[in-house]
């Protein structure tokens, strides 16, 4: 089971489901992570390597690593 | 009179259409009971008269916050006493997919709407090719393609508005259950499915990647030039409040100089002339000499924010700022800050979170002001002896420093204790939005920074002067009597308060002269060292710094080394200048955000001082 915050730069990747409750599920949700949804990793912020940038739809997103960590993935070329 | 109400996601140019559509004659009220700011604003089109209300941004009529709460109250018709005719809904073509769930949403109520195609100039220019009569027959609804920042499609889009205002009503389709059924995953799914397919059916061309925000992320989010560009952007900012806003408050000042000395001439000594010269001119001279550090952090701030720099600042800084405790914007506020708070807390607007702007703009002000330079400067000069230390290290810029770093450290701690306790809802983590690059319109930017300035000078400058005029009427009045061997302040109402405030302020070490110099000092900092010469009938030397010469000697004279440590960092904490006040005021809209910021700085500066004055007097005993 892999999680976006392991994703690799660059690689396509399918959301299965979130696993998050409440005010972070609906946040994640109304940017756009939801299931279903192609999600690649574009950047990781300087030094700490967090937070990291995502594009949906060409359209970028900033999430926390811990954040990241909450939306299951697999990989796209499996589907 | 035709009510237009423009919905849409945040970032999709709602504000920018709103201005157009006004030509930026807005007004701001708040929403009744509650503290979300309604914009509104009227405008003609033809010989039709229609008044257009902006609502907060939504992602789905599924509110979570009380902005989101207030859009969907609108759309439901919940508000009691008005009900827009026609609905815009604001798009931003560049992400369709986002905006059609809200599309379905409203369409599904029934609601008479628009659909405005926004940034279409970006999204033709990324390729993107829209079957028009499509879309507009499967979502119900007209669809006007606009570039709101340019001003384009405006007419069409208030001609569409009058056209289906005149349409018969549709049936307008609420249940109770409504709110709840939208939180059900198998109604999300299926408008999802739904949107899926009207894209399908109404995209000819999709849309390719945005290269250009692409490119220009590869520099300016890069491991290093990112790093060196963001630090060179807060050295400007620094660099344009300190240095540069500098000689045009200068002149503001002299200008109001100018303007007393024609009144001082002009007019016979008195009250009036005192009056007017120190409380009305002074005090609006007080209000002015902001503008030039607003304007130019403003100019500064919108070109940031309109070209999409501002969101990538805070993704670089996010990280470092939080382990603070503050997210990565805050950085802009808190720098601000250091050459006035004033301009500071007005840039907390930069912050989407209101939890976390209410905490940058508590603890913005604990940050060292310029206005404080010249109090610490004096101070230092009286206690502080010009030695140095390791051989380079001079003692006074050593106690500077800590009083600076001291600033620092007690706002990101206060900022720690807030989040812990009183201020709930601010989030740990950052998720937002990184909007793609655009061009920023210099006339955009000029126009928000005046209303920003214009607004301040209304709703803060008038509680500015009102409050130096008390200080002044403190300061001033009642007369020195005839046989008055002591200056005219000591027998002032500001030196009964002082001497009312002597034993509370005694486990500080301050005595009546330094309380009652403490009044004025409320109308700005720096006053504090006049004040401070007046009370203690100082002569006045040749020039400032003969005057501040021996001041500084008399301060040696009578107070202990503990009394002026304890008076410095007092003024690290204190409640600051009336200035900031009437700011915090005006950017919360209501008395308890200023009372809050007032109580929690006078307990904090009171404890800190007296724990300055006893440790000191120990060691030094």
């Amino acid at each position: 089971m892999s999680r976006l915050s392991e994703a690799k730069k660059h690689k396509k990747y399918i959301i299965k489901s979130i696993h998050a409750q409440g005010e972070k599920l609906d946040k994640l949700t109304k940017l756009g992570f939801l299931p279903g949804q192609a999600v690649e990793l574009r950047r990781k912020a300087p030094v700490f390597g967090n937070p990291l940038l995502f594009e949906i739809e060409h359209s970028q997103y900033a999430l926390t690593k811990s954040e990241a960590a909450l939306v299951e993935i697999s990989e796209a070329d499996l589907e | 009179m035709s009510l237009i109400a423009l919905v849409g996601l945040p970032n999709s140019g709602k504000s920018a259409l709103f201005n157009s559509l006004t030509n930026n004659r807005q007004r701001v009220a708040n929403f009744p009971g509650i503290t979300v700011e309604k914009k509104f604003g009227n405008t003609t089109y033809g010989e039709h008269s229609l008044r257009v209300v902006d609502l907060p941004g939504v992602y789905t009529l599924d509110a979570a916050s009380l902005d989101e709460k207030v859009t969907r109250d609108y759309v439901l018709n919940k508000q009691k006493d008005e009900k827009a005719d026609v609905f815009v809904l604001v798009v931003d073509s560049t992400n369709l997919k986002k905006s059609l769930y809200l599309a379905l949403q409203i369409k599904e109520l029934g609601q008479k709407f628009v659909v405005a195609l926004n940034m279409m100039d970006i999204a033709n220019k990324r390729g993107l090719e829209l079957d028009l009569d499509k879309l507009s027959s499967v979502l119900g609804a007209t669809v006007v393609p606009t570039v709101a920042v340019d001003k384009k499609g405006m007419n069409e889009l208030m001609q569409a508005c009058l056209d289906e205002k005149a349409r018969p009503a549709k049936e307008f389709n609420y249940s109770k259950t409504f709110e709840s059924d939208i939180k059900e995953p198998a109604y999300i799914k299926s408008k999802l499915l739904e949107v899926e397919r009207i894209l399908k059916e109404s995209v000819k061309v999709p849309l390719s990647r945005d290269n250009f925000t692409d490119a220009l992320d590869n520099i300016l989010l890069h491991p290093v030039f990112g790093l060196i560009i963001l630090f060179s952007v807060l050295l400007l900012t620094f660099q344009l409040l300190f240095a540069w806003a500098d000689p045009f408050v200068g002149l503001i000042e002299s200008g109001f100089e100018l303007l007393g000395s024609l009144v001082d001439a002009s007019l016979a000594d008195g009250y009036l002339k005192s009056l007017l010269i120190d409380g009305v001119i002074a005090g609006v001279a007080g209000v002015m000499v902001f503008l030039p550090h607003i304007c130019f952090l403003f100019i500064l701030i919108n070109f940031l924010e309109d070209f999409g720099y501002l969101g990538r600042a805070a993704f670089l800084l996010d990280y470092v700022m939080r382990k603070l405790g503050l997210p990565g914007k805050a950085v802009v506020p808190l720098l601000s800050s250091h050459a006035c708070a004033i301009p500071g807390i007005m840039a907390t607007r930069i912050m989407e979170n209101p939890a976390e702007r209410l905490v940058t703009m508590l603890v913005s002000p604990l940050t060292t002001c310029s206005a404080r330079l010249p109090v610490y400067t004096l101070l230092i000069a009286a206690t502080i002896p010009d030695e140095k230390v390791f051989g380079f290290l001079g003692l006074p810029g050593l106690a500077l420093f800590a009083l600076y770093a001291g600033g620092i450290i007690a706002a990101f701690v206060v900022a720690f204790i807030m989040k812990k306790t009183m201020v709930k809802g601010a989030p740990s983590h950052l998720m937002m939005e990184l909007p793609g690059y655009r061009t920023p319109r210099l006339a955009n930017i000029l126009r928000s920074t005046w209303q920003k300035a214009f607004s301040f000078v209304k709703k803060a400058g008038t509680v500015i002067v009102v409050l130096s005029m008390i200080i002044w009427a403190l300061v001033s009045f009642p007369n020195p009597p005839e046989d008055a061997t002591e200056p005219a302040i000591n027998y002032s109402y500001a030196a009964r308060v002082g001497k009312t405030f002597e034993p509370i302020f005694s486990p500080l070490g301050f005595d009546w002269r330094i309380t009652t110099a403490l009044v004025p000092s409320f109308g700005a900092r720096e006053v504090l060292v006049s004040s401070l010469a007046t009370v203690m009938s100082v002569e006045e030397g040749e020039d400032e710094d003969a005057t501040i010469q021996s001041l500084k000697g008399q301060m040696s004279q009578n107070f202990s080394l503990a009394t002026m440590v304890a008076l410095m960092v007092w003024f690290i904490f204190s409640p600051q200048c009336i200035s900031t006040f009437a700011v915090l005021r005006k950017e919360s809209n209501g008395f308890k955000v200023p009372l809050l910021y007032g109580g929690y700085t006078l307990i904090l500066a009171y404890i800190m001082s007296a724990i300055a004055y006893q440790v000191t007097s120990l060691l030094s005993a």
